[in-house]
């Protein structure tokens, strides 16, 4: 059993903050510390912007962002869906985070920060949507 | 949104507080850039920053390449949730960090 919650909104980085406070909303009932929550909204808007950047072109969408708590309040599932160019960002190269000084490139660095804090990512498409589930383990 | 910095003699010392995210970003960046502009050294003081995310991480890569030709940029007291993503990141290798 869980609960679950969710909104759609335009995919604008204007409304980041929109996805921060109905995330915030979903865990406000738990005690989790601030690294983990930090973590969490930093996966949220990783996954949340790259929508934004990439997935309308130059076009306008939407994103819809659901929120599924288990009932023990041990872990939370968030999933991101855009019906944009379908694109899984799970599969591309890992960022070299080795490969520094001047020259560095950072892209990709955005989901290499989601792998990293989550503690697990899944990728599928259907029905014209990118669907990206965001697992993350609560203390 | 403004952000708090004083310039003296050419050094820049800046206080961030709170979110470094994309979205603050968006109205912070190019007065951060201006600033690097004009200014000989910046120090960016983070110790009141709870969080900072990859757009936040370019705009230090991007000030960090725009001040290595003069006297650098410095990240100032790092809070535990800026320094674990710097840590993760490897950018604890690339910035001055004191």
């Amino acid at each position: 059993m869980s609960t679950k919650k969710e909104i759609t909104i335009t995919a604008n980085i204007r409304k980041l903050q929109c996805v921060h406070d109905f995330i915030a909303s979903t865990l406000s009932d738990l005690h989790i510390d601030k690294t983990t929550e930090n973590n969490i909204m930093l996966c949220a808007e990783e996954v949340f912007v790259n929508i934004c950047c990439y997935a309308y072109g130059d076009s306008e969408g939407d994103a819809t962002v659901t929120a599924e708590l288990a009932d023990d309040g041990k872990e939370l599932l968030l999933t991101f869906i855009d019906s944009g160019i379908p694109f899984d960002p799970i599969s591309q190269d890992e960022v070299d985070i080795d490969s520094l000084g001047e020259q560095r490139e950072i892209g990709g660095l955005g989901i290499y920060l989601v792998k990293q804090l989550s503690d697990e990512l899944s990728y599928r498409y259907g029905n014209g949507c990118n669907v990206l589930t965001v697992k993350k383990l609560l203390n | 949104m403004a952000i708090n910095a004083v310039v003296k003699d050419g050094v820049c010392s800046i206080k961030l507080t709170g979110k470094i995210d994309a979205s603050y970003l968006l109205d912070v960046q190019d007065e951060l850039f201006d600033k690097a502009l004009v200014s000989t050294k910046i120090i960016l003081d983070m110790s009141q920053v709870e969080y900072i995310s990859s757009a936040g991480l370019r705009m230090l890569l991007s000030t960090h390449k725009t001040m290595a030709k003069k006297d650098g940029l410095v990240i100032l007291n790092p809070s535990e949730g800026v320094m674990q993503i710097l840590n993760i990141t490897g950018f604890n290798k690339v910035l001055t960090i004191e």
